[in-house]
């Protein structure tokens, strides 16, 4: 084998064990957590690191239900007002990004952002969470199905 | 509908499409190494040699 | 060999098979199939991304077998078998990758987030490239075999990591679907194609399995002495 050869096995070997050793100890252990609750944001919010993070304007993501009836319209589709609960707390967010399609009252939503001081979640970038169940259409329905209530989806 | 991410066919069509298209392109590769390995190795090369 | 009857290879057949099984997913899924109530027709994508992940994982596992047997046996077909799963589970994922980005922008919003199921998956692409990188620069053929058994058994950790991470950690991605949360008219597209691509996969793991046999030629795989070094692939 080539000294080349040698140096590149030694570098693959890295690469492959590297991502082994991530993996299991690393960001992805029992500790990570993709997002927080409502309740686990507020209560972070509280601690003196919460405000270290706010200086270096850290971005966090906060998952939960979008409450029914908080979804409010500002200008334009992207400008959003609205609440995610988790069913023990809840915190308004703003956000300015484009929502896709699924997003409605109820359903399980994702936003990246920061809390402000005023308790107002800011977000820039929302994602649907789609659950684990699939149906067809009920009879009469389009499947770009809309609330019978006539709220708004959007 | 303005100012949203809409699905519809060209996203079904773009994920069958893409896919199997890395599917395929890899089976082609595959076939034309082997086609050259036989090339080179002759007879050992004989499909169903053993 | 030159009879009028030409023998076909028997992993052509399997192919074929896939090949055929595929058309009648697809058409069961694209046009049988009802949209998905609230994803419309963007679900229809998850007839082909939940076939291709079982399958993905499916492979990559057999590799880890293989690779194991290797370690065991000193078969040299098991090395050909184990650099054929590989490869073929580094198309799969890399599939799975590309329609799950193009499902999850019309449906989460964004093509690429970094949660638990995204990242672990893009770990096992990355972990499997190294394995064929290291392979790469093996020139031993005995060597070459264990070092990539190894490195595949390493790699393969993250098999079960991957499928379990919805499990383990809160993820965007949705949960394992069971018969229970599936609608009974969509399942059968999800069984057809799990089958079809099953058989496709078996054919590519047997050409590139008999690839490696044609590269390795009558030779046969020794531990290296001092100066019994064969020619690389």
């Amino acid at each position: 084998m080539t000294k080349g050869g040698r140096v590149g096995v030694v570098a693959a070997l890295v690469v492959a064990a590297g991502a082994i050793v991530f993996l299991a100890v690393g960001g992805l252990g029992k500790n990570l957590v993709y997002y927080w609750s409502p309740t686990e944001l507020l209560d972070y919010a509280k601690r003196p690191e919460a405000a270290r993070d706010a200086e270096r304007a850290a971005v966090v993501r906060l998952g939960g239900e979008v409450k029914p009836g908080s979804i409010v319209h500002g200008d334009g589709a992207s400008d959003l007002t609205f609440v995610i609960t988790d069913g023990a707390a809840e915190v308004k967010v703003h956000s300015t990004a484009v929502p896709p399609q699924m997003f409605r009252e109820g359903i399980g939503v994702v936003v990246e952002g920061r809390l402000g001081p005023d308790g107002v979640f800011r977000s820039e970038q929302l994602m649907v969470k789609h659950g684990n169940d699939y149906r067809p259409p009920k009879d009469g329905e389009k499947p770009d199905w809309k609330p019978e209530d006539g709220s708004p989806v959007l | 509908m303005d100012g949203v991410i809409l699905g519809g066919w060209e996203w079904v069509a773009a994920a069958w499409g893409v896919s199997l298209g890395i599917f395929v392109t890899y089976a082609v590769v595959l076939e034309v190494r082997l086609r050259r390995a036989r090339g080179r190795d002759g007879a050992a090369g004989q499909e169903g040699a053993r | 060999m030159s009879g009028a009857l030409k023998r076909v290879a028997w992993e052509h057949w399997v192919g074929l098979a896939g090949l055929v099984l595929l058309g009648i997913g697809s058409y069961v899924g694209l046009v049988e199939a009802p949209p998905e109530r609230y994803m419309g027709e963007v679900g229809r994508i998850l007839y082909i991304h939940v076939p291709t992940a079982w399958i993905a994982l499916l492979t990559l596992t057999v590799a880890a077998v293989a690779a194991g047997m290797w370690l065991w046996k000193r078969r040299p077909g098991w090395d050909d078998v184990q650099v054929g799963c590989v490869e073929v589970g580094i198309i799969l994922v890399a599939m799975l990758l590309v329609q799950g980005s193009t499902w999850a922008r019309p449906t989460w919003g964004v093509f690429w987030t970094w949660d638990p199921r995204l990242t672990t998956a893009a770990i096992l692409l990355l972990a499997f490239i190294a394995v064929l990188a290291l392979r790469a620069f093996v020139d031993d053929a005995y060597r070459r075999a264990t070092w990539t058994a190894v490195a595949t058994l390493v790699a393969a950790v993250d098999v079960p990591i991957v499928y379990y991470s919805v499990k383990w950690w809160r993820t965007l991605h949705q949960d394992f679907s069971s018969p229970e949360t599936v609608a009974g008219s969509m399942t059968l597209p999800l069984r057809i194609n799990a089958f079809a691509l099953l058989f496709l996969a078996t054919w590519l793991v047997a050409r590139r399995a008999r690839l490696a046999r044609l590269k390795r030629g009558t030779r046969v795989l020794e531990p290296p002495k001092r100066s019994a070094l064969v020619a690389g692939e």
